[in-house]
Parts: structure tokens; C-alpha cells; sequence
């Protein structure tokens, strides 16, 4: 088998090759949301005084508005070091990146949908490799592996370790299919007030998008950063402090808080018994949604729909993964799914190494 | 009959497809069973074929707690929104494959309901050149497919004999026993004569008239097979002779009007023993007894000796050795007295007279005269045993028995061993006649040994049956080339090793059998058993007396 790292030498580029080491162990998986911005203002319309909201039952004949559910996958793994003018050493980085949508059919059942579920192999190599050089070691690797690969650049800046560049680009990658996909979906009008998307993690897309597309998409969290601050002045308190005092099946008070210029209302959502969890945090999920109309922007997120939207993702907590996923209590099954659909169709850690 | 899809093949790092093995997912909708037969494509544009052993629903619940945690924490009235991920898996035997590819089924491929020649292929039936029909598979997608045995492995001479275990009540071992038969005689008639001993009830005693209430069913059912649904012919029954003018001197329970019809169209005869001809069979009569010092045996070699006209003369001789003060040979006076105890009781029965010369309508016949005139190709002989006690049991079979394979022999003064063809005996409870761990020194279960080790060259054919093959000697089931399981409890699958290597499931699967489905494992088939359904009776069974 024609291996790419031999590809890209023929083409006059320097690699040196190496051990493929898989980059996704994450030591500190939640504090993956330690860039957001600190929430200030409570952003819920009409506005709330109380802290914490208990959620009335839904009547179990109500079909959940809950259709859709995405999630967004990658594997990476550095294969080898470019050399730049002798002397310089750049990590190459190779991904698997996907996106997988499943939805809830009128029965109830959970299926994939085939046309919005994709997945790529991506190559990332350093801006010192120039564009036209990318293109030819892409022209290349297509034409003669038996994988094709989307080559990538990510940009060297001092002080930063190259791998999390090499990494950070390829996770843009996949919030970029991410958004392809939603845009995607509401151009065929898939989405509605009565069939929301839900997307697992934060809405936190650092590209500028029509934000009508996503009016009727929700982020969802497992994991959220603790020590993270709500509110301001003497009201300020900690996440971890406004969430251990939830009680199974309240809220919190939506909060206010941005992203590239987008404004996010976010709230918390106790969906197991605190009593029978291990840790304070959790059995809680973050939730958020964008604010799209300007009168949403102004006065915050109507309450009531908040409301609605937290009782159909606490009637999502069972099943659960349990023993199968350590964040089973802050996991819904058909995120889940979706989550192991994209993991189960990538190619095998040994498949993948072996193309270098 | 579909062909659609039903599933894909899965092969993991732990559980791989291999040579004689596959496993596969099942679509959601589809219902499959054991004993099914699907088809897998292949490489080089090749199907394999494939019979389902067992099936299994499994899901990604890591364990028990995790469905009580996904219930809320054990809150019995939760009910879930999700429906977890599961799927039925199914293993499977492979059998065969269209181009002879012996390599493993490859991940992903499509598995599919198999057809009815593919069936017939993948079992090995296409190559039968001597087909004998033994019913029919149904699969779980409607398709039906007629079942054969192989005359050249069920009646030689590449193999031979045939067993069939079950319990009794489900009206299904002799049914299938008799339905063989008849299937046997259509096919094979003029090359076997067959012998069917009556052991129980009634139901074998009109074998040769048609069942009034045969209804359109049933006629499908033979037809499906490839039979006609016709009573057997060329049928002789024999009874046994019992002092009873009434009752045409017999002692069978058969129905008077049945019985009335048969003696007056001569097909019905009354089997006796003069003394003279059975003093050498005797030892067949003492079957059953222990004789660990052989003295009985010492006996049985000097009773040809003894002269006597009558069964009360011969007892006479009897007793005047078992007087004190006497020495006849090397049997001491205590093991005559013994003798004669035994002798006294079990033949005081009708069935121990002489040869009538004046009263016709006796119609009296022995065994030996009988077989003499009767046993030839196409012909059936049905001996009622049923009034009989064991021991009686024992020696009209042994005789018969006896009697066939000295026919077979040359032995037999007025049979031309060329003439005879094939001879099938079936005979039920077996155990009665050849029980586990009875070895030597037991004349029937000699007579029983040799004809299943050497009676395929000769052209004898057992088919036995019994409730329980834990209480049959092992070689007498060893010999047997073809064999049936019809329903048994858990303890005889337990208790027998026969059972052992049978997949978990097709024990499930014996265990739960309903009437008229058993089991099969013939020589031919490539696999080790499947699963068969057989007609109804299509012949008069009388309520009997």
C-alpha cells in the first residue's frame, strides 16, 4: 500500500516520519468551555427574581418537539514533522472529522439521517508549507491513495505549541461541517418551533453565520467549567454553587452572555436525582440558545419557551448510558447515539495509522 | 416465498466469522428461528448457505444496573423516551457455498432468506440419487421444501438403520416410524419387505385401508412430500393365537369388524409355538433373566435333546429333573427347579399349543412358516404383540428376528436368502428388547447387536424407537446411521450423552417440540440436524376392543 507520508516526500516536501500518536486524550475535558465569556445579566423575558425554576410535568401524550439531534466527532493524531528549511520542525497533523444527525421518528425510534451525516479525512500541515505546494501534495494523495484527504493550514505562532494549532484546526473544520450541516437543514425547512435540533456542546461557533438558521437549534453541555462566574456585583456566584442547589428537574434563570457577536441566552438543568449522584455537578446539563429576534436581543428569552424546551430534555434522560460513558448523567441517549453512529463509521485507529 | 434482505453479516475482533461459522444482525421487522436456512453473498459472486443455531438480542446497556438506572432508579412506572440500541444477532452454521469457497463470510455482507433449491443444495440434497422422502422443512418465510433421506444410507448398504427417540402422548414416533415406512415402500418397494411389530393399541392393525376422515390437508401434506396419499399394500397381519372361537382364536384387541375383514380375505394368520420348534427358541423366552453363572445357558444346550409331542409332555420332562438325588450333567437339580419354576409360568399362554390339523379356522401359522411364505419384496407384515406380556414380547420378536437373519444366511430351509431383498423391522420401546448396559450371556440383545453391526451387508434394516435413548445400548444407537429426535424432557438431555454436543438452543428446541416437528441427522445432510415436519397419517386406525 502506497503510504501518504512517502507521497508528500516525492513531491520534494521534507517529512520525517513518526509513530502515529492518537491526540484526543483530554485531560481536563471539563474545562473545555474555560474560553466563554462570563455571563452577566439574567436574560429572560418576563424577568425572573427567583433563582431557580421548578419545572411542571409534561402529560406523557404530548409529542416531544425534540427531532433532531448532532454531534460532531474527530480523531487526530500527529504522523510526522516537516522540515522547513532544514532546520525547522512543524508537526503534521491527520484527522478524522464528522458530523452525525439522527431523528426521532413519529414512532418514536431513533435513526440516522444519511444525508446529513458526513465525514472527512483531513491532513494539516503548517503555513510555511506554501498553498500551491498543499495543492499539489493534495492532487497527489487523491490521485494515488486509496483514501482521499482534505489538506488544511494551520497558522505558527510563537508561544503556542504547534500540535494544539495543528488540533485547533481541525476542530474548526468540524464546527465548520457542523455549520454546513445546520444551515443545511433549515434551507430544506427541516427545522421548526416544533422540531428543535438539539447540538451537542456549547453553541460556540466562531465564524459569522445567518443567525435565523439556527433560531431553532439548542447546545447542549455535559461538561461546563465550575469555578465559571453568573451575574455580577454581590450576586455573582459561582456555576458550581447556583447548580449544586438545583434540585432534580429545576432550572436555572437563563444568563446572558455572547460570542463573536451573537448573544447566547444560557441556562442550567438538573435531570437526576442530586441525592444519587457521586459529584455535585453531576446530572446537570448546560443549555443555550441564540437570541435571533431583536426584541429577544433587548429583553431576553421567553421564559415559557425555555420552560417548554427544559421539560422535553428532562423527559430525554432515560435511557442513559450508564457504565458505558463516564458522563452518562449528563448525556441524552440520542446525542449519544448520534455520538456513537459517528465513532462506529470512522476507520479503525490501526486502519488509519497504518496510511502513513 | 421472499428473498428480500433480512440482515447483514457481522464479524468482530472477539467474535469473528470463520469457516464453519457466521454471525449476523437481524432487521428489525424480520422474524427468524433456528433450524432457518439463509444465504450470504460471497466472494467471486458465490453465496454461502447457512443454518441458524441460535439467536440472541443484545443492546448497549453495559449491565443490568444501567437498565434500572435508565428506569429512574428502579421507579417501576418510568417509562423511557428512548428506546435503547439492540438488535437480534444470529449464529449460524455454514453449510455450503455455491462455488466452494471455504473462506470466511467477509463483514457487511447481505444476508438474505435462502430459496428452496438453494435449501436443497446446501443440505445436500441435490446429490440423492435414491431419494427416499422424510418429510418437509418450513422456514420462518413461508418456504417449504421436501426433505429426503438417502435409500443407499438408510437402507445400505453405505449405512443403515434408523432410531427415533421421543416421549410418548404426542402421537408423532411411530407416526413418523410408519410414515417412513409407507414412504419407503412407494420408493423402494420392490427391493424391501418390511416387518412392523404392534406394540400398544390399535392404531397398526388396519396399516392397509384408507382413513375415511382424510381430508384435503392432510392429501396436501403427502403430496408435498411427494407421496401418494395411500394406505400401504401388500399387508399380512399376524396375531397372536389364543383359545377364543369368538374371537377369531386370537387374543389381539383389533376391532371385531376389522379383524372379521381380514381373516376372510386370508390376510390374517395366528401365530403359536409347538414345542418342537421352540425349544430352541426358548432362550429368547428367559431374555430378561439374570444368568451370571450361565447355568440357564447349560440348560438351554440340552433342552434340543429332550424328546416331546406336547407342551405338557415337555414340562413333564422338565419336572422329573428337578427331583433330589439327580445329576444331569454339570446343572445341579437346584438350577432345573429354577428352570421349571420359570418354564411353568411363562408358557402357560395360549400361545404354547400344537398345530391344529382338523380346525381350519384356527388359522394357525408360525412365525417361521409365515415369514416363509410372505417375507419378499413389497410385502408388509404386521406382528400385534400388544396382548402379550414382555417376555412373550421378547420372543416373538427375537424370533422374528432370528428367523430373518438366518433367512439372510442360508439358513433357512425353504427362504432363498436372493429372493429377499431388503427386510426394515421397526419396532418400538426398544429399550425392552436391547437395554443399556446389557452385554453378553442376553440372547436378544445379541440377535439385536448382530443385526445392527452386520445386518447392512446382509440387508436387515432396524428401525427402532423408544422414549428415552439413555436406556438403549449405545452400540445398538451407535449402528444406526440415520437418527430422529422427537420431544424429551430436560433430564434425558441431561442424562444422555447423545445430547452433549447438540448447540444449546436445539436442546431449547427438543425440549419444546410440538407435535408432528422433529428432528433429523442423516449421513447426507451437511448439517448436524434440522428440523422436519411430516404428514398425518393417511391409513385407518381402529379404536380397538
Amino acid at each position: 500500500m502506497i503510504k501518504i507520508l512517502s507521497l508528500v516526500e516525492k513531491l520534494g516536501i521534507l517529512c520525517l516520519p513518526s509513530a502515529p500518536i492518537n491526540l484526543d486524550h483530554e485531560r481536563f475535558a471539563e474545562y473545555r468551555d474555560s474560553e466563554e465569556h462570563p455571563a452577566d445579566d439574567p436574560f429572560e423575558n418576563p424577568p425572573s427574581h427567583i433563582a431557580r425554576r421548578r419545572l411542571a410535568d409534561l402529560p406523557s401524550d404530548i409529542p416531544t418537539i425534540l427531532r433532531y439531534f448532532l454531534d460532531g466527532s474527530r480523531r487526530t493524531y500527529k504522523i510526522g514533522d516537516v522540515v522547513v528549511d532544514a532546520r525547522h520542525y512543524y508537526p503534521v497533523i491527520a484527522g478524522q472529522v464528522g458530523v452525525a444527525v439522527v431523528v426521532r421518528g413519529d414512532d418514536d425510534r431513533l435513526s440516522p439521517v444519511r444525508q446529513f451525516c458526513h465525514i472527512k479525512n483531513v491532513l494539516a500541515f503548517p503555513d510555511k508549507v506554501s498553498r500551491d505546494d498543499l495543492a499539489n501534495v493534495q492532487a497527489t494523495v487523491n490521485e494515488k491513495s486509496p483514501v482521499p484527504f482534505e489538506l488544511l493550514q494551520y497558522t505558527v505562532r510563537a508561544q503556542r505549541d504547534p500540535v494544539d494549532l495543528g488540533v485547533a484546526r481541525i476542530m474548526s473544520e468540524m464546527h465548520d461541517l457542523e455549520i454546513k450541516i445546520v444551515q443545511e437543514m433549515a434551507s430544506c425547512r427541516l427545522l421548526s418551533t416544533e422540531r428543535i435540533l438539539v447540538i451537542d456542546g456549547p453553541l460556540r461557533f466562531k465564524k459569522k453565520f445567518d443567525l435565523v438558521q439556527f433560531k431553532n437549534v439548542i447546545g447542549l453541555s455535559k461538561t461546563f467549567r465550575p469555578s465559571f462566574t453568573l451575574g455580577k456585583g454581590r450576586r455573582q456566584e459561582s456555576v458550581g454553587a447556583i447548580t449544586s442547589k438545583l434540585d432534580f428537574g429545576e432550572r436555572t434563570i437563563v444568563f446572558r452572555t455572547s460570542e463573536e457577536e451573537k448573544t447566547i441566552g444560557m441556562w442550567y438543568l438538573r435531570i437526576r436525582q442530586p441525592e444519587l449522584m457521586s459529584m455535585p455537578l453531576e446530572g446537570v446539563v448546560k443549555l443555550e440558545c441564540y437570541a435571533v429576534d431583536p426584541s429577544e436581543k433587548e429583553t431576553g428569552l421567553d421564559a415559557d419557551r425555555i420552560d417548554n424546551i427544559s421539560r422535553f430534555i428532562l423527559q430525554e434522560r432515560n435511557v442513559t448510558p450508564y457504565q458505558s460513558d463516564g458522563r452518562w448523567a449528563s448525556h441524552i441517549y440520542p446525542i449519544y447515539m448520534a455520538e456513537t453512529y459517528l465513532k462506529t463509521s470512522f476507520r479503525s485507529d490501526t486502519h488509519f495509522k497504518a496510511l502513513f | 416465498m421472499s428473498t428480500e434482505a433480512i440482515g447483514k453479516v457481522t464479524a468482530t475482533e472477539s467474535k469473528p466469522t470463520t469457516c464453519s461459522s457466521v454471525r449476523f444482525w437481524i432487521q428489525r421487522d424480520a422474524l427468524v428461528r433456528p433450524f432457518d436456512i439463509v444465504k450470504a453473498e460471497h466472494l467471486q459472486s458465490s453465496h454461502s448457505y447457512a443454518i441458524v443455531q441460535d439467536l440472541q438480542y443484545v443492546t448497549d446497556s453495559a449491565g443490568h444496573l444501567a437498565n434500572y438506572v435508565s428506569s429512574d432508579f428502579g421507579d417501576i412506572l418510568a417509562r423511557p423516551l428512548n428506546e435503547r440500541l439492540g438488535t437480534t444477532i444470529a449464529e449460524a452454521e455454514i453449510l455450503y457455498n455455491t462455488r466452494e469457497i471455504e473462506m470466511p463470510l467477509r463483514d457487511g455482507a447481505i444476508v438474505e432468506w435462502a430459496d428452496a433449491d438453494g435449501i436443497r443444495a446446501a443440505l445436500g440434497l441435490d446429490r440423492i440419487k435414491k431419494p427416499i422422502p422424510a418429510g418437509w422443512i418450513e422456514t420462518s418465510n413461508g418456504a417449504q421444501v421436501r426433505i429426503d433421506f438417502d435409500s443407499r444410507y438408510l437402507l445400505g448398504p453405505e449405512g443403515a438403520h434408523l432410531n427415533i427417540a421421543g416421549i410418548s402422548g404426542l402421537a408423532t414416533k411411530t407416526s413418523y416410524a410408519i410414515f417412513l415406512l409407507n414412504s419407503v415402500q412407494q420408493r423402494a418397494g420392490n427391493d424391501a419387505a418390511i416387518i412392523i411389530f404392534n406394540v400398544k393399541g390399535s392404531d397398526l392393525l388396519a396399516i392397509d385401508q384408507p382413513d375415511p376422515q382424510l381430508d384435503e390437508a392432510i392429501r396436501a401434506d403427502w403430496q408435498r412430500c411427494g407421496l401418494d396419499p395411500a394406505p400401504f399394500s401388500n399387508v399380512v397381519y399376524l396375531y397372536p393365537y389364543a383359545k377364543r372361537p369368538r374371537d377369531h382364536y386370537t387374543l389381539s384387541h383389533n376391532q371385531m369388524d376389522v379383524l372379521d375383514a381380514q381373516y376372510s380375505s386370508g390376510k390374517a394368520w395366528n401365530y403359536y409355538y409347538d414345542v418342537d420348534s421352540c425349544k430352541r427358541k426358548l432362550p429368547l423366552l428367559f431374555s430378561d433373566i439374570d444368568d451370571p453363572q450361565s447355568t440357564m445357558e447349560s440348560i438351554f444346550h440340552v433342552l434340543p435333546e429332550l424328546e416331546a409331542d406336547s407342551w405338557d409332555s415337555f414340562r413333564d420332562q422338565i419336572r422329573e429333573k428337578t427331583k433330589a438325588g439327580q445329576k444331569h450333567g454339570d446343572v445341579a437339580v437346584q438350577s432345573w427347579r429354577k428352570f421349571n419354576r420359570l418354564l411353568s409360568t411363562r408358557t402357560q399362554h395360549d400361545l404354547f399349543t400344537n398345530f391344529s390339523l382338523t380346525d381350519p379356522a384356527r388359522c394357525q401359522k408360525s412365525i417361521h412358516d409365515a415369514l416363509c411364505q410372505y417375507l419378499k419384496p413389497g410385502q408388509v407384515i404386521v406382528v400385534d404383540i400388544e396382548p402379550l406380556p414382555d417376555y412373550l414380547q421378547c420372543l416373538v420378536f427375537g424370533d422374528v428376528i432370528q428367523t430373518i437373519y438366518g433367512a439372510k444366511l442360508g439358513d433357512v430351509e425353504d427362504i432363498d436368502p436372493k429372493s429377499l431383498g431388503k427386510v426394515v423391522v421397526f419396532a418400538d420401546e426398544l429399550n425392552k428388547y436391547a437395554p443399556k448396559g446389557s452385554e453378553g450371556g442376553r440372547t436378544l440383545t445379541g440377535n439385536l447387536l448382530e443385526v445392527t453391526e452386520r445386518g447392512r451387508s446382509l440387508g436387515v434394516i432396524l428401525f427402532g424407537a423408544e422414549q428415552f435413548r439413555s436406556g438403549v445400548h449405545d452400540r445398538v444407537l451407535g449402528n444406526c446411521s440415520t437418527n430422529v429426535y422427537g420431544r424429551t424432557s430436560a433430564v434425558e438431555l441431561a442424562k444422555s450423552g447423545d445430547y452433549r454436543y447438540f448447540p444449546d438452543s436445539y436442546k431449547s428446541s427438543i425440549a419444546r417440540l410440538p407435535q408432528g416437528h422433529l428432528l433429523l441427522q442423516h449421513p447426507v445432510f451437511k448439517t448436524a440436524l434440522i428440523r422436519v415436519r411430516f404428514p398425518r397419517p393417511c391409513y385407518y386406525q381402529p379404536k380397538g376392543e
